[in-house]
This record gives structure tokens, sequence and C-alpha cells, in this order.
């Protein structure tokens, strides 16, 4: 009975170490599972390309480009018959740091349209929206420019391209920045 | 061990059932077990020795040990499904991939504009290649058909230019079909052969195709001005 007993007690000692044994492995091959599944995922849902919603959220991309195209048509478009109308404009479209770029780059524009009797027109030939996150976006703005002195009667055009900053705010986007990327 | 059960084949069942010496006292531990009944039918077989090993684990999942070792496979098995989930879920996402797409297209087309845009008269060989590399199609042809007058110019003019991406964006992108549009606003500096060096910006549009060696330039040229 004696050596039964401790034969007896051998056996569910074995296979307890075998349980053991086997409950680790499969601890450890789900661990590596649940690691490997946590890496890729973050991967994916953290990287930069997923905060960015541009052409991904294909209606917000155009709403952004459409409304910013319009902003740009018309708060670089100068009339001097009607001044009233940009400077309207660009108190509704601008804000922050770009109504202070804007003064600046339209001082001269100002000074002499009204001598000149100058008709400014830009007009946005294409954008492409290059971030979208939340209520922010920044695009990049190819646009042409027509230039009218109308008491010479000349015309000369000119091409320009720029970035601008854009934020939603009350329910329309407004331009931030206007960055000339240098030039 | 085989000749002690063989000899008292009875002395076998409470020890299998209960090797706890705390259990003899009170025989049947746990009557209701199946085991148990098995056990002591097959007594007399000579393969009831075998039986030993299964009543085992099931006095084992009394044992702390297991129970704490069952609980972190447990606990791991959750894990595991829960980002297996997680990951699935994000994997299954389109407008992830969608994204990350975008972005890699969008790479690719500044290398591949900042590559047209380079050329160093005293590598064209080698700076054409490049050129030929990040293009197909159309853009390819033309880039081959005026590959010799091309090298020509530039050798007799000795001149080097290199290019920077100061802002891109694709304005259009069919992962599907392999197609995306880009312009881009690009410095590009021109290096005479006096050493005097002069930049200015150009607008760039242009459209890629997605081929068996990544995307590629099809088209490429400076975005028309609105002269009517």
């Amino acid at each position: 009975m004696a050596a039964i007993s401790t034969i007896g007690r051998a056996f569910p000692s074995t296979a307890r170490i075998r349980l053991v044994v086997l409950l680790g492995a499969l601890t450890m091959a789900l661990g590596g599972v649940a690691a490997w599944s946590a890496d890729q995922e973050s991967s994916l849902t953290g990287a930069a390309s997923a905060e960015n919603a541009a052409l991904s959220d294909n209606a917000r991309t155009s709403e952004v480009r459409g409304q910013i195209t319009t902003a740009v048509n018309t708060v670089f478009s100068y009339n001097y018959a009607d001044v009233a109308k940009t400077e309207k404009a660009a108190q509704e479209l601008l804000t922050g740091k770009a109504v202070q770029q804007y003064n600046q780059l339209f001082a001269l524009v100002r000074k002499q349209a009204p001598e000149q009797k100058q008709v400014l027109t830009t007009t946005v030939t294409d954008s492409a929206v290059k971030s979208l996150t939340g209520d922010r976006a920044r695009l990049l703005v190819f646009a042409d420019q027509r230039n009218t002195r109308t008491d010479k009667n000349e015309t000369s055009y000119s091409a320009a391209v720029f970035a601008v900053d854009a934020i939603h705010t009350d329910g329309k986007w407004k331009i931030t920045t206007i960055d000339t990327l240098g030039a | 061990m085989t000749k002690i059960k063989t000899a008292d084949p009875k002395a076998e069942e409470p020890e299998a059932e209960a090797p706890e010496p705390a259990d003899d006292a009170a025989p049947p531990p746990e009557p209701e077990e199946p085991d148990e009944v098995e056990a002591s039918e097959d007594a007399n077989d000579p393969e009831a020795s075998k039986k030993e090993d299964e009543p085992a684990p099931r006095r084992l999942s009394k044992d702390p040990l297991i129970r704490v070792a069952s609980l972190v496979t447990l606990i791991a098995a959750a894990a595991a499904a829960w980002f297996g989930w997680s990951y699935n879920t994000a994997a299954g996402n389109d407008d992830l991939a969608y994204a990350a797409e975008r972005d890699r297209v969008l790479a690719a087309a500044d290398q591949a504009i900042v590559n047209l845009n380079t050329l160093d008269h005293r590598n064209v060989d080698a700076g054409l290649k490049v050129w030929q590399d990040s293009t197909t199609a159309k853009l390819y042809d033309e880039i081959v058909k005026g590959r010799s007058r091309l090298e020509a110019e530039v050798k007799k003019a000795e001149t080097t230019s290199s290019a920077k991406i100061l802002e891109s964006g694709l304005t259009e992108l069919d992962t599907r079909s392999g197609k995306a549009a880009v312009i881009a606003a690009v410095r590009i500096t021109i290096t005479g052969a006096e050493g005097k060096s002069s930049d200015n910006i150009r607008r760039f549009a242009g459209q890629l195709t997605k081929t068996s060696s990544g995307w590629k330039l099809s088209a490429l040229g400076q975005a028309p001005t609105g002269t009517p």
C-alpha cells in the first residue's frame, strides 16, 4: 500500500507538471497573439495617415475644397468700383494670422486700385487638400490672376501658388494662414 | 506497479480516486464522478492501470497552482481575443487602408517629381535612368524618345538642376483602378556652367499610375497659366 501510495502520488504530480507546462505554453502563445494583434492594430489606427481624412472622407474634402476655392476667388479679387465687396468677404472669410497677412499682401492693391482703376480677378485653377483633421485643413492652391488697368486698358496675367490653413468655425471654412511658400 | 495492482485490484481504486490521505478517511469523496464507476468496472482490465492518469487531472482542478495557471491562460485568451478582434476590425477598415495608401502615393509622387527635375550634366546617363525608373506609360515613352536630344542639350549647357517639393497634395486617388492625380509647388534650382544658380518656383500637375513596381508618374507638366 505504501508503495502504491507513492506511485499514485507520482502520477498526479507528473500530470500536474504537464498541465502547468501546457497552460504556460498556451498562455505564451495567446499572449503572443495578443501582442502581435495589438501592435498591428496600433500601426493601422495610430498612423499619421489614419488621422488625416483628406480624400478618404470624400464629402468633407470636397466641402473644404469648394469653400476655400470660393473664399480665395472672392478675397483675392478686387474691383476699384466695388471695394466693399472684397473687404466684406475678407472680414468674413479670414481669421487669425491670415487677416494681417492679407492686409500686407493687399496694401499695394488697395493703394493703387482707385488711381489705376484696377480690376484684379483671381481664379483658383486647382487645389489639393493636403491634410484634413477634425476642424483643420491645409490646402495647396494654384490660382491665376488677371490684372486689368482700366485707365490704360492694359491687362496682365500672373500665376500664383500658395498654401492655406483653414479652420471650420460657425459652420464654414475660414482661412487662418496664407503660406506663400517662401516666394 | 502492474503486479501490485493485479494482485490487489481493489487497492487501486481508492488510490486512484483519492491520492490524498485525508480523502482516504472518508471515501468516496466524489461519488458523482462518472470516472469512478468506469474505473471499478474496468478494475480487472489489464489496461486499467492506464486509467490512473485520468482521475488525476480532475483532482488537479482543486490545485491552487493549476487554478492560477488556468486563470492566467484564460486572461491571455481574453486578451488575444480582444486585440485580435480589434486588429481584425482595423484591418477591415477601408478608410484606414485608403488613407495609408494615399500617403504612400503622395510620397511616391513627391520623389518622382523631384527625380524628373534633377539632372547633373556630369552624370546625365544615370540621371536619365532615374527619370525612366520614375515614370510609366506615355511619359516614359516621351523620355525615351527625347533622351538623346536632352542628353546633348544638358551636356552642352553644362547645367545641373535640383528640386525641392515645397508643398504637394493629391487631388484624386482611385486605389481600385490604380490612378491618382497630384499637384505640387516645386522649387527648382538650376546651376549653370559658371556656377551661378537660380531658383524658381514652378507649379506641377501630374498623373500617377500603379504599376507592378509601385506608383509611377504617367504624366507631368507645369500647370497651365490662365493666359487666354
